[in-house]
């Protein structure tokens, strides 16, 4: 019987974190199941979804623990069952508007408000052409529940500014 | 000694408007080529053009001519149009502009010669202007909410199917047009939506609508043939279905008639021709369209929006960008780029010039001397076919409809030609009661009193269609009635502004050269502007003849075999030459061909347009010096070998540069079966030295409003033609409602030679700087364009340059790594520069946070120094800013631009002094551009949308203009 669990990362970024970690998952027989990362300012974050055997799991927490020695700091959550497939389902989101303070804030509560999980976002905001005013793009894969509304989702993100412009793709595309 | 050794040849000098044209001196140009390390112009040009695709052989296009002279060639063409009394109609009408618009607007290079108002800070004067034409046709349709202007009527009803698309919940793929629709409308709807795979299907909409399923529908209203019909039943019909409605509405009637939006209407759409722009053989002339709030999102085109500028006083600004192809690519609601701006202004203006009630009693004039014509006509024993009407109707000729026609002419009338049974007769505002006798007797009755006529004649407008909803209730069109007021209004509204009559428009892409005084002239002359766009031909000789010979300089100029001048903007060409290739390869059978390769690097247009032609977009990436990666190329051309349609790419690129393997780039296409769309935007850089047409390129469009003098207008009009291979030839757009011409492709434009009315302009230009002229103007402008990147080099760098270091006729200078150290952006440049006294060249095009700079041939040496030293002394800002001499946040980029009432301010706040603020440069002194407004908030303009004239309320706390 395996366990399932969710490892977060953090620490100054230098090369080896990812291979670190993943030798220790490795070391205790865990199963890497997907993952995200991203370095940001020279911080470094990951999220690890793993499996390991149940014989195994007390050491791999204690190993992961160890890892803080090495700048890593490591939390895990475990004890949780895997998500329930049935309900959700993936759905791509682009959205792009005038940048402004509490943006990302703003679209965030949106989507919760909706019962929405964000799985992947990435923002960004740059110059307009030919203009030149701040435009505001965020790319995002996100789980909605499988009953909700999607026009009333897209309006309920179109009412936060008149300039955003939502588009929602319900067919997984892969994100540039 | 003698006092001259000049022959009477070189006297005569008929070289002179080359030196009017191009700027630079001939000491000022070896003095730039030697600051260049460069001893000649051709050793420039060898430098700059590949060996590969540059040629020797001079221009196919005769010497030049002198202005005196191009003036009595055109006034020969001219006199050769006839210009007989209209009643057409068709979406075309007579109208009288206002000689105080005429002079003031159409001929004042103040309005004519500005950009496109994507700075808003120095456009504050059209963009009220435009603002007022939205509030107006906001008004006029009962809509919530209207855009700045679209090309014309047929491809604004195309735009509204698009619309209905978009918006309408059904999942039909049926749109409906009404065929009581003005023919060329459904022929340029029928192009439209053949790529996009919707079906059209064209009936009577009282009876043509059982049991079919629709997403939207398109009404004409009045119809075509004058008839005023109740929508009411039809609108709710098709909402029960979920379809959309759109209304293509005659501006002049809805002072007379009830407004679409009260009959349940969508969207509404038309032209704003008949107030007070000249028919022009077809254009140009402003489109307008206007629908619901909540489709706002959807509406193609530029909007004017009301923001608050740096001390939170209103300011307007181009609203909701986020919509349009520049921004979104193939996303964008429309391909559209330049709107008909110069022409919504002339629009806006008829309508504060008249205001409310002139309008509407010209509409009564109107709509009087039509019952008189009909009643008239009525007691000659014709039948009117037509039952209630504004101004047009359709007479039942009784078998005599050629004698009629005939009788017509021979008094200097066109009628409609309709079918071999009936003629159609339109009045407008020009139309007198001697008009109204005239018709008469052209029917056979040469003794009516036309007073007791009209005793007899009522009201054919049914109550019910009565308007009730007061109009232009804003005080802009109650205020300006006298004509010192309305000559003041404008001079207000253009010295807000910032044109090409004030200072050089280093717009990169852009080409801002000059738009000269006798090529202008000629387009407000009667015999050019008074032509219906479908007069009989032959009292069309001068356009015909005009039109042949431009259409075989631009082939000349191209390498191509043919050219149509018909689509009237950059992007229409575009999506014409794409229907080109379509057509090709469906003659081929290979209609399966859809996929179109398109530069990261491209304008975003190119993607919008291929979207529009039906076509899959799949990005070429490019290499680190800018040019298209050949290695990318190629695996994606054979990746799609099967289905590979075209490449669009623009030359000299995107970045500026001629790139070196452009041969190449077009022959891995060819290969793989795939046709070449070069985008002609850049063409000034080429003219003289190499051809599209040769080097590779299948089809391209060129911009007669950035290589061939045509005025942008503060945001159009503009052309586009397209130019061909021999291949292509059969697939060139057809010609609405003529017969001379049957083609594989429909028409783009409503009208034949869409804003035929301008090409005076072109041609004018070519014949004056001749062959010579041409090349040296490509030449200078190169020279000016690499003078500027070597004296800014060391300031800032230059992003992409050829193999010898040298770039085209524009360059891009990079402002990422002053953004990383100081925090200073490309927005704090380009406004800075307004206190200057420039306008900020192209920003964040093509690459994000830079700023790409055009000086064109027309600029002299001096103005050039002039803009140089304004970026060296900004350079110097931002060094003051980078070493904490001037404040990180409070510094005068950031706070730019400057204005009066900054200055005047009682406290002065700032770290800098007013003197560094206002006058940076002491030349500023003697003669200095103040922008009216502090820098705009264009979040504020996001968050609290307004988009026509700000409540009368807001007015008030404006000062007293």
């Amino acid at each position: 019987m395996n366990k399932y669990l969710v490892i977060t990362v953090i620490g100054a970024d230098r090369p080896g974190l990812v291979e670190l970690l993943a030798r220790t998952l490795v070391a205790h027989n865990a199963n890497w199941l997907e993952s995200r990362m991203a370095n940001l300012a020279g911080r470094f974050a990951g999220m690890v979804e793993a499996d390991v055997p149940e014989e195994n799991f007390e050491r791999l927490i204690e190993a992961l623990e160890k890892l803080q020695s090495e700048g890593l700091k490591v939390m895990v959550d475990s004890g949780l069952s895997e998500p329930d497939a049935s309900s959700f389902r993936e759905i791509q989101l682009e959205l792009i508007g005038q940048d402004r303070v509490g943006i990302v804030q703003e679209i965030s509560a949106a989507l919760a408000q909706h019962g929405v999980s964000i799985d992947k976002l990435h923002t960004e905001s740059e110059s307009a052409s030919m203009s030149g005013e701040i435009l505001f793009r965020a790319t995002a894969d996100l789980r909605v529940p499988k009953d909700l509304d999607i026009e009333k989702l897209q309006q309920g993100l179109e009412v936060l500014a008149d300039e955003l412009m939502v588009d929602i793709h319900l067919e997984k595309q892969p994100l540039d | 000694m003698s006092l001259s050794n000049s022959s009477l040849r070189e006297l005569e000098n008929h070289n002179a408007f080359i030196g009017r044209h191009i700027g630079p001196r001939e000491p000022d140009k070896r003095e730039m080529l030697r600051t260049l390390g460069l001893t000649s112009m051709k050793e420039l040009i060898a430098k700059v053009v590949p060996a590969s695709i540059l040629e020797d052989e001079p221009l196919d296009i005769a010497v030049s001519c002198t202005e005196q002279q191009v003036l009595q060639h055109l006034r020969k063409l001219a006199d050769e149009n006839k210009v007989y009394k209209s009643f057409i109609g068709m979406g075309y009408y007579g109208t009288y502009t206002p000689p105080v618009i005429l002079r003031n607007v159409l001929e004042n290079p103040a309005w004519y010669t500005a950009y496109t108002p994507y700075q808003p800070e120095i456009s504050q004067g059209r963009l009220e202007a435009i603002l007022n034409f939205q509030t107006m046709i906001s008004d006029l349709t009962g809509l919530d909410i209207a855009n700045s202007s679209l090309l014309d009527e047929g491809t604004a009803a195309a735009e509204a199917m698009a619309l209905c698309r978009r918006m309408s919940k059904s999942k039909s793929n049926t749109f409906f047009v009404s065929k009581l629709c003005h023919p060329q409308t459904i022929e340029v709807i029928r192009t439209r939506a053949l790529p996009m795979g919707y079906r059209i299907l064209v009936g009577d909409h009282r009876t043509d609508l059982d049991g079919v399923d629709l997403f939207g529908l398109l009404l004409q209203y009045p119809g075509t043939d004058g008839e005023i019909h109740d929508y009411q039943q039809v609108v709710s019909t098709a909402h029960d279905m979920k379809a959309l409605v759109a209304v293509a509405a005659d501006l002049l009637s809805l002072t007379l008639l009830k407004p679409p939006a009260e009959f349940g209407a969508d969207i509404a759409i038309g032209t704003t021709q008949r107030f007070g722009v000249p028919m022009g053989y077809g254009g140009p002339h402003a489109a307008y369209m206007a629908t619901r709030d909540s489709f706002k999102r959807s509406l193609p085109g530029r909007i004017v929006g009301v923001s608050i500028d740096s001390r939170g006083d209103p300011a307007y600004r181009l609203a909701m960008q986020t919509r349009e192809q520049h921004i979104r690519r193939e996303k964008a609601t429309s391909n559209i780029c330049t709107a008909q701006v110069l022409l919504a202004v002339m629009a806006s203006m008829y309508a504060v010039y008249h205001g409310p009630e002139g309008l509407k009693s010209i509409a009564l004039r109107v709509h009087r001397l039509t019952s008189m014509l009909a009643e008239g006509l009525q007691q000659l024993g014709f039948t009117i076919t037509t039952k209630q009407f504004f101004d047009t109707i359709f007479v039942d000729t009784g078998g005599r409809t050629e004698q009629l026609h005939e009788s017509a002419r021979a008094r200097g009338m066109n009628l409609r030609e309709v079918d071999g049974d009936s003629i159609g007769i339109s009045l407008d505002e020009t139309s007198s009661s001697d008009d109204v006798i005239a018709l008469w007797s052209v029917f056979g009755g040469d003794n009516l009193d036309p007073e007791v006529i009209e005793a007899a004649a009522g009201v054919r407008i049914p109550a019910g269609f009565i308007r009730t909803t007061p109009f232009l209730m804003h005080k802009v069109f109650h205020r300006h009635r006298s004509e010192t007021a309305m000559l003041r209004y404008l001079r207000m509204l253009s010295d807000k502004d910032l044109a090409l009559d004030r200072a050089m428009i280093p717009l990169g892409s852009c080409t801002m050269k000059l738009n000269a005084t006798a090529e202008m002239i000629p387009v407000t002359w009667p015999e050019f502007c008074d032509i219906h766009p479908y007069a009989p031909l032959e009292q069309a000789e001068g356009y015909n003849k005009l039109i042949g010979e431009l259409e075989q300089m631009l082939c000349a100029v191209t390498g191509y075999a043919a050219v149509s001048l018909q689509p009237n903007a950059g992007s229409q060409g575009e999506f014409a030459g794409l229907l080109a290739i379509s057509g090709y390869h469906r003659s081929r059978g290979e209609e399966h061909r859809n996929i179109c390769l398109i530069p990261s690097s491209a304008h975003g247009t190119n993607p919008a347009s291929a979207q529009m032609a039906g076509m899959k977009v799949v990005v070429v990436s490019c290499d680190g010096e800018g040019n298209i990666d050949l290695g990318d190329l190629k695996s994606k051309a054979q990746k799609h070998s099967d289905d590979l349609a075209a490449i669009m790419i623009t030359y000299p690129s995107t970045h500026g540069v001629f790139e070196e393997n452009v041969r190449e780039v077009c022959q891995v296409v060819h290969q793989y079966g795939g046709q070449v769309y070069i985008d002609g935007a850049n063409l000034n850089a080429m003219v003289g030295l190499c051809y599209p047409g040769r080097f590779g390129g299948d089809v391209s469009h060129l911009n007669l409003h950035k290589t061939f003098s045509i005025p942008h207008g503060g945001g159009g009009p503009g052309i586009g033609p397209i130019g061909v291979r021999e291949h292509l030839m059969p697939f060139l757009p057809g010609y609405p409602q003529r017969t001379a011409k049957e083609g594989a492709v429909g028409p783009v434009s409503a009208s034949p030679w869409g804003s035929a009315g301008i090409l005076p302009i072109s041609w004018a230009y070519i014949k004056m700087m001749g062959r010579d002229g041409l090349l040296e103007a490509t030449c200078s402008a190169i020279l000016n364009a690499n003078y500027i990147a070597h004296r800014l080099h060391e300031h800032y760098p230059v992003l992409y340059t050829g193999p010898n270091g040298m770039v085209a006729h524009e360059c891009i200078i990079d402002l990422r790594p002053i953004k990383e150290a100081t925090g200073v952006t490309v927005e704090d440049v380009a406004k800075r520069l307004i206190d200057f006294g420039f306008h900020s060249p192209t920003m964040s095009f093509p690459v994000a946070g830079t700023l790409m700079i055009e000086p064109t041939e027309s600029e002299s040496r001096e103005e050039l120094d002039r803009f140089c030293d304004a970026m060296i002394c900004i350079r110097e800002e931002i060094r003051a800013v980078e070493l904490g001499t001037l404040d990180g946040e409070d510094n005068p980029l950031r706070n730019a631009p400057h204005t009066i009432s900054d200055l005047t301010q009682e406290l002065w706040k700032h770290n800098y002094s007013r003197e560094q603020a206002v006058y940076p440069v002491s030349s500023l002194r003697a003669g200095k551009y103040w922008s009216p407004v502090g820098r705009i908030d264009n979040v504020y303009g996001d968050r609290n949308l307004v988009c026509s004239c700000p409540a009368l309320s807001e007015y008030e706390e404006l000062p007293n203009e």
